[in-house]
């Protein structure tokens, strides 16, 4: 008796609760976009023995420190899952933080994601993450400044405007922004032997091509802020910008503000030989290897990709959904911006995910940063000329 | 319900009662540690929160005051430049939305996209509460919370740029919205939070149709289950004072999760200790039952071999306990019950010694070879005596004349030959001592042998004239034993025979006046023994019993008493 009440006593007594799963998630989405992935998170969660699922929100450069850098990692921020974009994903393998997929989770993958998103993380067949969502960048217009979808990007220059309203804004600065302009000018900015295109040439050509928008002091000034992105949501929602390069994840914030707008591809020059072609980039979950719950990191990954929430994701985010059937049913393209963006990805460039490809695209576009902003654009013929060795 | 069914149930209604307290007391213990556990621990979130939303409001005021000083010059710039330059402030402090009043008239505003602190957000410049409009149009720096067209909630700081008349005042407001997205980074772990002015509340998270603070607890319905039977836990902390007289609190609030853990791993464990102990309490409670049960069944049976005339049965002592005394008092009472009854034995022969030439040595030696001759049949395999039949045998061979005490005298010593009469009075003597045993309650059972003690194997005998196995074994014994006795015995009307002679004259009658068998197990009984008439080793008859100091050690019963009980 005696045995049993001390044995009592000692169980009781136990803590039951050490090693309880705990997920942590890393997204650099911000605003209402985390807080609906909060949301499907926990939905995600619900009915797997988790203790505890945390989302941190990160900035997309300090998730690339952590990830893609030989910092020594920060053991109580270490995560389990993150959203990065596909050409992370060469570097991620190569560095061994991420692994293959389960076969069985590849299999689901195939028989319910669209193609071109299984290539954007595969590599020789090889699943190495989950395609979440798509993403291109394209025009966004006011139609009472443009009433008809603009041909080239001269006839946004050539439209006549009310003073002080700004035909044009891209950030210049950001060579992801610029990436539809330059295809336009050398076709692929991708080799055929999937290292990263780089065309002095090309880049000069469109930088005269772009004349308007620099050497105009407020054009100028709209398409090197610090902010650009903010800046243009305002200007465009007080009809003081008439069009500006965007992402489908801004298109929330102007149905709260813009009286009207209108998506459509990046329009070409009239003089550019090829149609632009934006990158087409997937933000998609990665299992990190070292995770201690790597199987329920892969089964939460897995839920995020369920058609529901695929859709629900799509309708809050406006991010473009990546499983068949939101495109079968037409659940994907609900609105005409969706549907601007949507072509904008059909016409677009998948983002290589090799390391090559993206280490070169990182250091061309860590130079156009800094020598924009080293020489601010008041010398931009100067500047012109010594990045691309032709005066325009 | 039987004895060992109530021990066992006594058992395990002993462990219930001690598990229910124990865990009981250790659950409450528990359940307070956590609970006091949860509140400290929520109670510093509270401060964190509060450090957090401060460091916004400095952010804000600093915000506040870089557009203050910018805008003097802004009047001088386009509306785009004066976006411009605003946005570049809100990106400095990470601030959502700045605008800047000129008197009553907003003359430039800057926003970011990511919060949509857009024109939405606009709210009415002065705020309604008197004192904070005094304090603003002052020209004084005034923080105060309020809400827009849509009911968010807004932190707003204002800083004003003098100019060089009153009409070229300018004020910078920024404007921090109270909203979701705000409150769900400042939420920490499962908390749910709640800003207020005062006792007002301003803005919470999650709200009604969000689902925010689940996190923490994702995938666990029990615990849910569990969480209704606690009080939310809370804490909160004053962050600043706001202009206006009313202080700008944070309150969280949590579900009393850790308690709830700690009930379901109490319960979780209460069950499975009740498991073991009751478990435990079974094999135990069985054991001592069997152990405690064992002495009273043997007791029982005793008692009921007893009521059906074992006189022989006896107890194994069980220890010094109350068992124990038990025990002895029962074998005490058998002794003298059976003492009792060796009494009345031994009166009746003695009335019959004192009737009938018979002496009492007869008698005995009749009753010693009687029991030697059935241990001679048992060890040859031919019958087999228990106790209590060798304790019958031993009475009748004792009593096989007791009828004799209804004869009379002369006939009984008679040494001349019996009349028709006489012998006819002679033959009835079996049946009257059967008649006089019956009577004697306990040792009825020696009243059939008795009343066949004279009859013959081949059916020549009286009273009935039975034969062959019709008669019982015992009255085949006794008939032979009479007669081997009568014939080695000095007799006052006939010479004592030699023991050859009287095994011959057995031999001669066997088959017609004896059984066979019994004639040949009596024959190794006299051989085993060639005088078993003065003493046996291996007796176990009635003399024995009456002086126990010389008796053997009698077969008693164990705790199994139906193993020994013949």
């Amino acid at each position: 008796m005696l045995a049993v009440v001390v044995l009592a006593i000692a169980a009781s007594c136990g803590d039951h609760g050490e090693g309880a799963p705990r997920l942590r998630l890393g997204t650099f989405w911000g605003g209402g976009a985390a807080e609906t992935l909060r949301e499907e998170l926990l939905r995600a969660c619900a009915g797997l023995d988790i203790a505890e699922v945390e989302l941190q929100v990160v900035g997309l450069g300090a998730l690339h420190e952590r990830l893609l850098t030989d910092l020594p990692p920060d053991p109580t921020s270490d995560l389990d899952i993150a959203i990065v974009p596909n050409d992370w994903l060469g570097v991620l393998v190569e560095r061994k933080l991420i692994g293959e997929l389960p076969a069985t989770h590849a299999e689901k993958l195939r028989a319910s994601v669209v193609t071109q998103a299984l290539l954007a993380v595969s590599e020789d067949e090889r699943l190495f993450a989950y395609p979440l969502n798509a993403e291109a960048l394209a025009l966004v217009y006011n139609p009472r400044f443009l009433p008809s979808e603009p041909r080239t990007l001269d006839d946004i220059f050539a439209a006549h405007l009310p003073a002080g309203v700004v035909p044009f804004g891209v950030d210049l600065a950001n060579l992801y922004h610029l990436v539809p302009l330059i295809t336009s000018y050398q076709g692929s900015i991708t080799n055929p032997d999937g290292s990263f295109a780089w065309s002095s040439a090309a880049v000069g050509a469109l930088f005269r091509s772009l004349a308007p928008v620099w050497s105009d002091p407020t054009s100028r000034s709209v398409s090197t802020a610090a902010d650009p992105a903010s800046l243009h949501v305002q200007l465009f929602a007080e009809e003081r910008l008439a069009s500006f390069v965007a992402g489908p994840w801004l298109v929330s914030s102007l149905r709260q503000v813009a009286p009207s707008f209108a998506v459509a591809p990046v329009p070409p020059f009239r003089d550019s030989p090829n149609p632009p072609r934006a990158l087409v980039g997937y933000q998609s979950l990665i299992v990190m290897r070292r995770s201690p719950w790597n199987d329920l990191a892969h089964a939460v990954a897995l839920r995020l990709l369920a058609p529901d929430t695929q859709l629900r994701l799509s309708a809050r985010t406006s991010r473009l959904p990546v499983v068949r059937n939101a495109f079968v049913n037409g659940v994907a393209v609900p609105n005409p911006p969706s549907l601007g963006f949507l072509r904008a990805v059909e016409g677009g460039e998948p983002m290589p995910s090799s390391s090559r490809w993206e280490q070169g695209f990182r250091f061309a576009a860590e130079s156009l940063r800094a020598a924009l902003r080293a020489r601010p654009l008041e010398s931009t013929p100067q500047l012109l000329d010594e990045l691309f060795g032709e005066a325009p | 319900m039987k004895l060992r069914g109530q021990l066992v149930l006594s058992h395990a209604a002993l462990v219930l009662c001690a598990t229910l307290l124990i865990g009981t007391v250790n659950l409450f213990l528990a359940l307070r540690s956590a609970a006091d556990s949860e509140r400290a621990s929520l109670a510093r979130a509270a401060g964190l929160v509060a450090s957090q939303v401060r460091h916004r409001l400095d952010a804000l005021r600093r915000a506040a005051q870089d557009a203050a000083a910018l805008a003097p010059t802004l009047d001088q710039r386009s509306a785009i430049d004066r976006a411009i330059a605003l946005n570049e402030v809100l990106l400095r402090h990470r601030c959502e939305r700045v605008e800047i009043y000129s008197g009553l008239d907003l003359s430039a505003v800057a926003y970011r996209w990511e919060r949509g602190a857009g024109p939405g957000l606009r709210t009415r410049w002065l705020p309604a509460e008197p004192r904070v409009a005094t304090r603003i149009g002052s020209g004084q720096e005034t923080s105060w919370v309020q809400r827009d067209a849509g009911g968010v909630a807004g932190l707003k700081v204002s800083v004003s740029a003098p100019g060089a008349r009153a009409a070229e005042r300018r004020w910078a407001v920024v404007t921090e919205p109270l909203d979701a997205c705000l409150l769900s980074s400042l939420a920490p772990g499962v908390a749910s939070v709640t800003l207020l002015a005062g006792d007002h509340p301003l803005a919470e998270w999650p709200g009604r149709d969000q689902t925010g603070p689940a996190i923490g607890h994702a995938g666990r319905p029990g615990l849910k289950g569990l969480e209704r039977f606690f009080a939310p836990v809370q804490a909160s902390t004053v962050v600043s004072p706001l202009d206006g007289g009313r202080a700008l609190a944070v309150a969280l609030q949590t579900p009393a999760s850790s308690s709830a853990a700690t009930l379901e791993r109490s319960v979780r464990a209460w069950f499975l200790i009740l498991f073991a102990g009751l478990l435990v309490a079974g094999v135990l409670g069985s054991g001592v039952a069997a152990r405690l049960v064992a002495p009273l069944q043997a007791l029982l049976d005793g008692t009921a071999a007893m009521a059906r005339g074992h006189l022989m049965v006896r107890l194994e002592p069980q220890g010094k306990d109350e068992l124990g005394a038990l025990t002895t008092e029962f074998n005490r009472m058998a002794d003298e019950l059976l003492r009792t009854y060796m009494g009345i034995i031994s009166t009746l022969a003695e009335v019959v010694e004192a009737k009938s030439q018979f002496t009492r040595e007869h008698i005995e030696r009749v009753e010693r070879l009687v029991m030697a001759t059935a241990e001679a049949l048992e060890r040859r395999g031919w019958a087999r005596f228990s106790s209590q039949r060798r304790f019958t045998l031993s009475v009748a061979a004792v009593l096989h004349d007791v009828g004799k005490i209804a004869i009379s005298k002369e006939i009984l010593n008679k040494s001349g030959p019996l009349d028709d009469g006489e012998r006819q009075e002679i033959l009835t003597h079996p049946e009257r001592g059967a008649l006089i045993v019956e009577r004697m309650g306990k040792l009825s059972a020696a009243a059939e042998i008795i009343r066949c003690a004279h009859e013959h194997f081949d059916g020549s005998g009286y009273p009935r004239g039975l034969k062959g196995e019709d008669i019982p074994i015992e009255a085949r014994i006794i008939l032979a034993v009479d007669a081997y006795d009568a014939m080695t015995a000095d007799r006052p009307y006939s010479h004592r025979r030699k023991q050859q002679e009287a095994i011959a004259e057995l031999r001669a009658e066997a088959g017609r006046q004896f059984d066979p068998v019994v004639v040949e197990a009596l024959i190794d009984a006299v051989q085993q023994d060639p005088d078993p008439r003065v003493s046996s080793s291996s007796d176990t008859g009635l003399f024995r019993l009456l002086n126990p100091d010389s008796a053997p050690p009698e077969a008693r019963l164990s705790g199994r008493p139906r193993a020994r009980r013949g």
